[in-house]
């Protein structure tokens, strides 16, 4: 890289840490009011951080200009994160078939159990 | 022996191999973190009373914590820009500014967790507190990490500088993406557990 090059990615580089500044200031901020809805607040602080997370990433990471490899790489991990992430849940949420009954004529008739008495 | 690709680039790659390595690294750091991000959303949305620690963790610390990670961040792609300037002696400055405020991080770290413990506050208190402490303290053995990188590269790894400075250089790269990544975790870290 030339120097004037080197000048031009400094200057981005103070830029970039003058916003995560900001945008730090504002997780804080948002965080105090009062939403209507608890999913709006959520939002929100998900976007900001992602916001923050997109600059370190591109810029100080150099993920806007990485070569394909390190592209591939990433693209298979952010996959697997989300099947990661979702997995647990899809499990947690997976209640079919319990509470409406389904189960409990299976439950109570589960036969007496009266230990070996070699019958 | 000379290792191939420690400074030319691998022809198939495009990059020299600590930098592909680093970045495989990273990718499974993302699934560790990323597992304990998914347990904690599952944990807090499957309980009926979640205690909320919000009420009981400082945020004021916890806000100068994020700056001085995202301080060290800034000075960690400084001290590689310096060498790629061959300014050897801004490298130390802004190197050295690195591990300053890696080390408030920490010390700002021992206060938020030694107030809790004061209060008979511990991870086996509370689920909530348990993702408290695994997650924090997951980051915080990565802090502590790359302070060790540092303190080895700034000491006695810079000898390299005067044999084969383009490997010095990226050896500071690639601590630099580690460093950077770690910040990342806590960008999230941050109003996940203390804000949200």
């Amino acid at each position: 890289m030339s120097d004037n090059n080197m000048q031009h990615h400094i200057k981005i580089y103070w830029s970039v840490f003058a916003a995560l500044l900001v945008l730090t200031v504002l997780t804080v901020a948002v965080s105090y009011i009062h939403f209507s809805y608890m999913w709006l607040g959520l939002l929100v602080g998900l976007i900001i951080a992602s916001v923050k997370g997109f600059l370190v990433a591109s810029q100080f990471m150099h993920l806007n200009n990485e070569k394909n490899f390190i592209y591939g790489t990433l693209i298979v991990t952010v996959v697997f994160f989300f099947v990661l992430l979702f997995m647990p849940l899809f499990w947690h949420t997976n209640n079919i078939g319990y509470g409406n009954g389904s189960f409990d004529e299976v439950i109570h008739n589960v036969p007496e159990y009266h230990g070996d008495e070699g019958h | 022996m000379k290792i191939p690709y420690n400074e030319e680039l691998r022809p198939d790659t495009g990059l020299y191999n600590a930098k592909l390595g680093i970045w495989l690294f990273l990718a499974s750091e993302v699934m560790l973190f990323g597992a304990l991000f998914s347990a904690y959303i599952m944990l807090r949305t499957s309980y009926e009373y979640w205690f909320d620690i919000k009420t009981i963790l400082n945020v004021p610390l916890a806000t100068l914590n994020t700056v001085l990670l995202i301080t060290s961040s800034v000075t960690m792609v400084m001290s590689w820009v310096s060498l790629k300037m061959k300014d050897l002696n801004k490298f130390k400055l802004y190197l050295g500014a690195t591990l300053l405020c890696s080390f408030g991080f920490l010390i700002v770290k021992y206060f938020e967790y030694s107030s809790k413990f004061a209060h008979g506050l511990y991870p086996s208190s509370s689920t909530s507190l348990a993702c408290y402490f695994t997650m924090t303290g997951l980051h915080v053995l990565h802090v502590i990490g790359g302070i060790a990188v540092f303190i080895y590269l700034i000491g006695p790894g810079i000898k390299m500088w005067d044999t084969e400075p383009e490997r010095y250089t990226n050896r500071i790269e690639v601590a630099g993406l580690y460093w950077h990544f770690v910040d990342l975790v806590w960008i999230f870290l941050f109003p996940a557990l203390y804000l949200l």
